[in-house]
């Protein structure tokens, strides 16, 4: 500890490039009349309108889907449009698709027959269209470019003004367990029967907006889907005995469901626990009496930019009403046995908590209906419909894992009915605004159903592992969605975990949360992009989050801050008879050379003790002897202090100086746990801004109360500091996993262990 | 040219999941004054379990190895196959005797998805390269990454093992 004569400001000790804290407006588009600098749609905003009818027929006999369709586009922008665009995504599965092609491919990757087959694996996938005419049969000239479809227009279509044609076509659907896939089927060997999971089934408009004119990038299997709203009219021809779960409300009840099921769903209407409309005895007898003809269901869905299906006669069929500001939606759930006991227990009751708690942080759910259909190991979202794994045991028993997996799957996909359903941003582009977004209002969401939920993403510290070290195959999270190293933590994880630190950390959740609702409020039924949200999320703060974004979105730095000195200070009171004992005592206190300490004993008399004029004036000098001098002075010292100044140098404050690095990169504030000497703590909270302009050094004063006997960084783990051993004064080193491992252990490991219950059995 | 052989496994495809991770974690530390070498090792169960069973078909999974001294051996078998720690002989050739021989001490599988693995093993020489192999589910899942943190003498170092860059050089150094 040192005494000082004057308090230390906040001292700079390195200067840098002020890079960290640089504007974004290099990297964020240029405002304009579309959309604002606030992050809101400006006030000649516009998105284009596609609306369907369509008739589809699934052939359960050789899995072959048969369609046409009449799409009304209307141009909303004010340009003229030569030629329309369209999306054939099936065509991913033609044997020359670019996604087969790009793949990179060694020897090493062919160690087995299995890898071999899988190499030769042949199916006839992709689109065959069949026509495309005007909605009068006359041909229209297009051209296939891939997954994409170009409808050259013999005149431009105008501002304000549509278009109507129709397309036919068909496709073989795959098979989801062989070939893969976020749809197709699903054959059960024991029964013989199908199940179909059916989405990009259809020829779809692309977008067309201010941001990238047509999005016609191609689809490699990665970024999905990129579409605009309309309004959609399907029916769906299946087997007779099938039960058919669909976006959108079912307009033939009558028609396709029996006396029984319509009163059963009617019940489910005005009930809040799930009511099964198709119970699994049913469905079981069905499985093994097929009927032979069709029936056609009928869907409408008003304002959504998909249209998804799943029909089977496997499906027992459950719904409830879930209430969101008075408003009735239905909840309900398709799915075959082999999901029970886990699906009839839990999946109505997920989509029903996961509709309600992601309209408190977002938008209200405007659909009428939310669908959650069992469909074996995927995870994959449409509007009001989403496909999720999470199957028992061949026995009907499960693992805990299983049915959190479960769980956590219908939440994301149900969430994603907001990101990006409602919330459309652009998924070929980005994937984080909505897979990030979604995987963060999936974890609030997940809280919100059990205490303690052991959620994968979110926390802060679960993505330490991940950034840290060698930066050479991380990507930032504004990276497209087909270049992205390690796809689920970048653009899953990483961005949830950002939204989570500004939530609980850098914003506080009243101003996160207000803010990030205005984003959802303001982009709903709209196609928003990066700089929109990035922009309303400052806007709606008055938080400047440029930095933030900079380094969580734009950088693949990591955080690592290192506490790296800590220098002890009190104040001086200057009065003699406090300060020259302190001085003294000190003195004392000093470390002592061996050598003196034996001269004491061994050197008998000095030539000084010996003879007494030898010392001088200033040998025989009490330099820690207060004197009337002293005295003297410091009475003229207090007479130019006022009262305060008085009462703050008797006040006995301790003084610390703290010096922090930045070693990983990514600035973030500080947050400091004081240990004071009576054991109480205190946490101090320093905003990232104090490293804006020295980023990698900074030093800080605290003129503590009580002397303190630790200081640690990030006490909460809030930051995702990937090095907690350089966190602490005094040092602290975190024991390693396999140290914490051991401590829990009984001293034999489970071999050992195992070999005792074997040496028993055998008795 | 030469000719290929396989081993006959199961067919087992490789499926996309929406929620994918592809990602492992080894912390591991030298330890020179105990001499030994201690790893935990963290993965995504489900794909562990599937690459594991791919292996072997009476396999029980993760979660219930840990009973089943027979799954423990073959569990450690396999995790010495993907996580190979080599000591780089004079010349830069290497001989069997220079891959160290981890035993597995536990397996604890988490509610969240993920199992960690824990391993050790006695190493008293002399050390000063370690030629580290670490390509855990690379074969089974193309965009699979994994890092290893090593810790010696209280420093870290984080490095990253990919398809295409498997074995990474550590070398330790001795202020």
């Amino acid at each position: 500890m040192k005494r000082i004569f004057f308090l230390l400001a906040l001292m700079p000790l390195a200067s840098s490039a002020q890079t960290k804290f640089a504007q974004l407006d290099q990297e964020l588009p240029t405002p304009n009349e579309y959309r604002t600098a606030a992050g809101a749609p400006g006030h000649n905003y516009y998105q284009q309108k596609a609306d369907y009818k369509m008739s589809i027929r699934i052939d359960d006999a050789t899995q072959k889907l048969t369609g046409d369709e009449t799409i009304t586009y209307t141009n909303n922008s004010p340009d003229k449009l030569e030629y329309l665009w369209l999306q054939l995504d099936q065509n991913i599965y033609d044997q020359n698709s670019d996604s087969k092609l790009i793949e990179v491919e060694k020897m090493e990757d062919f160690k087995n027959i299995g890898d071999v087959k899988k190499k030769l694996f042949y199916y006839d996938g992709g689109f065959k269209v069949e026509s495309v005419t005007t909605t009068s049969g006359q041909k229209m000239k297009y051209a296939i470019n891939k997954t994409m479809l170009r409808i050259d227009l013999e005149k431009p279509l105008l501002p304000n003004a549509s278009i109507s044609f129709k397309i036919k076509w068909w496709y073989n659907i795959n098979d989801r367990m062989a070939v893969g896939g976020r749809s197709g089927y699903e054959y059960f060997e024991k029964d013989q029967n199908y199940l179909y999971t059916v989405a990009q089934f259809f020829p779809r408009m692309c977008v067309y907006d201010d941001v990238e004119g047509w999005q016609n990038k191609q689809f490699l299997g990665r970024g999905e889907f990129t579409l605009p709203f309309g309004d959609y009219e399907v029916s769906i021809t299946v087997p007779s005995d099938h039960i058919v779960g669909a976006t959108g409300e079912l307009q033939n009840g009558s028609s396709v469901l029996t006396a029984e099921q319509r009163k059963r769903f009617e019940k489910a209407k005005t009930s809040d626990s799930p009511v099964l409309i198709v119970t699994q005895a049913e469905a079981e007898s069905k499985e093994k009496n097929k009927e032979k003809g069709t029936k056609t269901w009928v869907f409408k869905a008003t304002n959504v930019r998909d249209f998804a299906f799943a029909s089977s006669r496997k499906f027992i069929w459950d719904a409830q009403n879930v209430t969101v500001n008075g408003k009735n939606i239905l909840a309900m759930s398709y799915y075959p046995k082999e999901g029970n006991p886990l699906w009839e227990r839990y999946s109505t009751k997920l989509v029903a908590h996961t509709i309600k708690t992601y309209s408190k942080y977002t938008v209200d759910y405007p659909y009428p209906v939310a669908i959650s259909v069992h469909s074996k190991w995927i995870g994959m979202e449409y509007p009001m419909i989403c496909f999720n794994g999470g199957r028992p045991e061949e026995d009907g028993t499960y693992s805990e894992e299983t049915k959190y997996g479960m769980w956590g799957v219908i939440i994301h996909e149900v969430g994603h009915n907001f990101f990006p359903m409602i919330i459309n941003s652009d998924e070929r582009q980005w994937t984080w605004m909505d897979e990030g977004l979604n995987t963060f209002v999936q974890y609030l969401t997940e809280q919100e159903w059990e205490r303690g939920y052991p959620s994968r993403r979110g926390p802060a510290y679960m993505m330490a592992d991940y950034m840290r070290g060698d930066k050479k195959f991380q990507s930032p999270i504004m990276t497209n969605s087909e270049s992205i190293f390690q796809f689920g933590n970048n653009a899953y994880g990483k961005p949830a975990t950002a939204l989570n630190i500004l939530r609980e950390t850098i914003m506080g959740r009243e101003l996160f949360d207000y803010a990030f609702k205005m984003y959802c409020e303001r982009w709903k039924f709209k196609h928003p992009t990066p700089a929109d949200f990035f922009r309303t999320m400052e806007d709606a703060s008055a938080v400047d989050l440029d930095w933030f974004w900079r380094g969580w979105f734009y950088s693949t730095d990591h955080v690592d801050i290192s506490l790296d000195q800590v220098r002890w200070f009190q104040l001086n009171t200057m009065n003699p008879e406090v300060e020259k004992p302190i001085a003294e005592t000190n003195e004392k206190a000093k470390d002592k050379f061996i050598g003196d300490e034996r001269n004491l004993t061994s050197i008998k008399q000095t030539v000084n003790e010996a003879d007494p004029n030898i010392d001088d004036f200033y040998a025989k000098r009490n330099i820690y002897f207060v004197d009337a001098l002293d005295k003297k002075e410091y009475e003229e010292f207090q007479k130019k202090l006022s009262p305060e100044d008085k009462k703050l140098l008797n006040a006995n404050k301790q003084i610390y100086e703290l010096t922090f690095s930045n070693l990983g990169g990514l600035v973030m504030p500080l947050i400091i746990e004081v240990t004071y000497a009576d054991n109480t703590t205190e946490v101090i909270r320093i905003p990232a801004e104090i490293w804006r302009q020295y980023e990698s050094k900074v030093s800080k004063v605290f003129i503590l109360d009580k002397e303190v006997i630790s200081f640690r960084l990030d006490p909460f783990l809030e930051t995702a500091d990937t090095d907690l051993d350089n966190n602490s004064w005094p040092a602290r080193v975190q024991p390693t996993r396999y140290e914490l491992f051991k401590q829990k252990q009984t001293g034999e490991n489970p071999m050992q262990r195992q070999k005792k219950v074997d040496a028993l059995q055998g008795q | 040219m030469r000719k290929l052989f396989f081993l006959i496994f199961l067919f087992c495809s490789h499926f996309s999941f929406s929620h994918e991770f592809f990602f492992s974690f080894a912390e591991v530390e030298y330890n020179e004054m105990n001499g030994r070498i201690e790893v935990s090792l963290t993965a995504t169960t489900h794909d562990l379990d599937k690459h594991l069973l791919a292996l072997d078909k009476d396999f029980k999974g993760l979660d219930k190895v840990t009973s089943d001294s027979t799954g423990l051996n073959f569990v450690e078998k396999e995790l010495n196959r993907c996580l190979v720690f080599a000591i780089p002989q004079e010349n830069s050739t290497l001989d069997g005797s220079g891959v160290i021989y981890f035993h597995l001490d536990g397996i604890e599988t988490a509610l969240n998805g993920t199992v960690a693995l824990y391993l050790s093993a006695e190493y008293r020489s002399p050390l000063s390269k370690l030629e580290v192999t670490f390509d855990l589910l690379m074969d089974d899942l193309p965009e699979q990454q994994n890092k290893l943190t090593f810790i010696h003498r209280g420093k870290k170092s984080t490095f990253v093992f990919l398809p295409n860059q498997r074995t990474q050089l550590i070398e330790l150094t001795h202020p």
